[in-house]
């Protein structure tokens, strides 16, 4: 597991308007172009910020590749997420 | 000889550009209010050049390559993040004095980064449209320093980094009338669980001392406690300290500040003056 590869793989599709829409089609599709270990592999098919936030990952990284898949609407939920985590620990 | 003229500190906040009309009207004035006066001194001043300080945001290098002090000394444009609202286009670059402070920064211990294709993200974008833009002729010297992603600048050597931006500015053999813009800050918390808190007591005591002219105590400030009291958006701090190097010795005036919860920062506009 390394954090540098989720955040890798996290610019990639922020920096690439094709990137971000081939992973809102098909996550999977396009993660199997990098090396990933299932756990990698895991949160990131999901976009599991949650184990982001865990692991360490830069979270203003993983606020802009959140963005950049699900647009603008979805930045309540990512809040929501960010904050939940924040009130069970 | 070329001069530092002037010094300006002032946010780059995205959301400035990109949900202009989000805050109350009279903080938005003041904000914008805020640009207008900088802009109307550099026309005063007769400033030619503006040396930008500002830091990438995972935007511009990624997890690549993440340098602590780059210098774009070629081609310019920008900004890169369509969602600013702002058209990307080339940005006049004094590209002459931007090889001259890499040279001298290379040749007194300081390994610039340098960019040859430089696509700025917001850091150097919004000041360019707020405050250079609005300058007939007006080119800059865009400067990364690393406070926006891990592993961070030491703050001690973002200031250094200042010093010798100010040597190198001293053996130019230019005629140059520059201004510095250190951008950024002052507390937010871009991407965390706290984004849209502002702690206006912590951005009081950042300006008192700039105003005080105490350098030494925003250096002497921990990562940690700046990142618990201002966010990760406070340690844009480190920006403010390396103009305050270039600036060696010159104390802050303020021009405005707002806590603005609807563009997520405290948002601080600072003249700089020499203390004599």
């Amino acid at each position: 597991m390394s954090i540098y590869t989720i955040e890798r793989v996290l610019w990639d599709l922020q920096d690439s308007n094709e990137k971000s829409a081939l992973y809102r089609n098909d996550p999977d599709e396009i993660l199997e172009n990098y090396s990933l270990t299932p756990d990698e592999l895991s949160i990131l098919s999901k976009m599991n910020i949650e184990a982001m936030v865990t692991l360490g990952v830069d979270q203003m990284l993983m606020f802009m590749t959140w963005q950049a898949i699900n647009g603008p609407q979805g930045i309540p939920e990512y809040m929501q997420r960010l904050n939940n985590i924040n009130n069970n620990n | 000889m070329s001069k530092i003229i002037s010094g300006f500190l002032m946010p780059h906040d995205p959301l400035i550009a990109a949900m202009p009309d989000a805050p109350p009207a009279e903080k938005r004035d003041s904000c914008m209010n805020a640009y207008k006066e900088i802009v109307e001194k550099v026309k005063e001043q007769d400033i030619d050049t503006v040396i930008i300080i500002g830091d990438d945001h995972y935007t511009v290098n990624g997890p690549y390559c993440v340098p602590q002090a780059m210098i774009g000394i070629g081609d310019v444009e920008g900004p890169k993040e369509e969602w600013l609202g702002i058209k990307c286009e080339k940005i006049p670059n004094n590209t002459s004095l931007a090889k001259h402070i890499l040279d001298y920064g290379h040749t007194h211990q300081v390994d610039w980064a340098a960019s040859k294709i430089l696509t700025v993200d917001h850091s150097i974008a919004i000041p360019v449209e707020y405050a250079v833009k609005p300058v007939k002729g007006l080119r800059i010297i865009p400067i990364y320093i690393n406070s926006g992603v891990e592993p961070f600048i030491n703050s001690q050597r973002a200031y250094e980094i200042g010093l010798s931006i100010k040597a190198a500015v001293e053996t130019w053999t230019g005629n140059e009338r520059i201004a510095v813009y250190g951008t950024g800050g002052i507390s937010h918390w871009p991407g965390m669980a706290k984004m849209g808190h502002v702690n206006e007591a912590w951005d009081r005591n950042i300006i008192n001392l700039i105003t005080q002219g105490k350098v030494e105590d925003l250096i002497a400030m921990k990562d940690e406690d700046v990142l618990r009291d201002g966010g990760n958006g406070g340690l844009e701090i480190k920006n403010f300290i390396c103009a305050m190097g270039i600036l060696d010795g010159w104390k802050g005036e303020e021009i405005a500040y707002e806590a603005v919860p609807e563009w997520v920062t405290g948002c601080g506009y600072l003249e700089m003056k020499t203390k004599a």
